[in-house]
């Protein structure tokens, strides 16, 4: 259940919650006795309310982003990975929690702001390579970062942090003409999953945005001795003319490949898919946790009041958080196991 | 109003200790997450709460 259906439910629970249980009295014999008791289980109920809205929310907003992102683009390809890449005209975005499901290379693991993968463990790195689309050859006046054209981002990426680098300059020495690479974290603090979209775009003096195609971008990550590639953006040769004053444009995306090492590119697997139910049911069952927390303190509140003789608070929500957590987790299960 | 049935609040808070503590867990493997922690703690508490009577 995401918040803004929360909120409605969440803010009556509240007021009945801190205005009545503090101050009425149990009819069962069952409800806890005290205020102190009273007032934890009204803090515990106002926290998963605000809780699961908040979550609700930002997840809310990272969807209409990432639709938005993808709607906006005329000529977004699905990546072979599925859902877990997508193409635009001048952005790509992808899932971490996803690639981590299929490679178990990269760790996406923290929400409170530390690095995604901590330096001497696991990176990325974006390998790009910019020639002219009229010649298909590296456009006049580029730098040498084409011949060896690795960048690592993601030791200093963070949660809902935006990271802009400046691949080359656009107009000799002039500092303030640069293509640049934004790299856009999104998401963070509660989200279960988060995205990662990649922008291309230049500023100051301007030959570059008309004529550069990004030839090659891949995603690169290490682990151990295995080097693991996955190209996002294919030969340009396919490309289309540029029509805006975006520097970037996406090929016909090719298979992933493996440079050494297993599982890069291949379908997901039986461990894959349950490794995909697992963490969609952990993240759906919390949402129907919290949910079901409120939804079932507000019923046992109810019968707090004398309405029901059948429930207190404590009863509720223990009962409200079971069903949700229970129910969230077999359908978030089934769901991610066919993802 | 009474419902007909009597509902075994201990077993209800112990299967919620219990899946709050699964939940717990999830927040933890195969990668941090915040909410799944939130949750599960606050089952772990109200089953905890429910089970002491």
């Amino acid at each position: 259940m995401r918040g803004p259906r929360g909120v409605g439910i969440g803010g009556a629970q509240l007021y009945f919650s801190c205005r009545f249980r503090l101050t009425g009295t149990s009819g069962t014999g069952i409800a806890l006795r005290g205020a102190r008791a009273r007032a934890a289980i009204c803090v515990l109920c106002s926290a998963g309310i605000i809780a699961s809205t908040v979550t609700g929310s930002a997840s809310l907003n990272a969807s209409d982003l990432a639709s938005r992102t993808l709607n906006e683009a005329s000529n977004s390809t699905p990546h072979p990975l599925g859902p877990t890449v997508k193409f635009t005209e001048n952005a790509f975005m992808f899932s971490i929690a996803q690639i981590t499901a299929l490679t178990r290379v990269v760790q996406a693991s923290n929400s409170q702001g530390t690095s995604i993968a901590p330096p001497g463990t696991h990176f990325l790195e974006f390998q790009l390579e910019v020639t002219n689309d009229q010649t298909d050859r590296p456009a006049p006046g580029l730098p040498s970062f084409l011949a060896n054209p690795v960048i690592s981002y993601f030791p200093s990426l963070q949660f809902g942090t935006t990271d802009t680098h400046c691949l080359a300059p656009t107009a000799g020495n002039d500092p303030s003409s640069c293509l640049y690479l934004e790299v856009n974290v999104l998401g963070g603090g509660l989200q279960a999953s988060q995205s990662v979209l990649l922008d291309i775009f230049s500023s100051g003096l301007d030959p570059v945005p008309d004529t550069t195609t990004i030839d090659a971008m891949q995603l690169v990550w290490h682990e151990g001795q295995a080097d693991f590639v996955l190209p996002l953006v294919a030969s340009s040769s396919s490309a289309s003319p540029p029509s805006s004053s975006s520097s970037s444009r996406t090929g016909t995306p090719t298979p992933p490949t493996a440079q050494s090492g297993q599982g890069q590119g291949a379908p997901c697997d039986v461990l894959c898919h349950l490794g995909n139910g697992w963490s969609t049911a952990v993240n759906w069952s919390s949402h129907g946790a919290l949910a079901g927390l409120g939804i079932g303190c507000g019923v046992g509140l109810v019968g707090g009041l004398g309405i029901f003789d059948w429930a207190t608070c404590p009863v509720g929500a223990a009962g409200g958080s079971l069903l949700g957590a229970a129910g969230g987790g077999i359908g978030g299960f089934i769901v991610g196991l066919f993802s | 109003m009474k419902l007909p049935i009597k509902l075994p609040l201990k077993v209800i808070a112990r299967l919620d200790m219990g899946l709050g503590a699964l939940l717990l867990l999830g927040g933890i493997v195969p990668h941090f997450q915040f909410l799944p922690l939130i949750s599960g703690t606050a089952m772990v508490a109200v089953g905890l709460l429910g089970n002491r009577k």
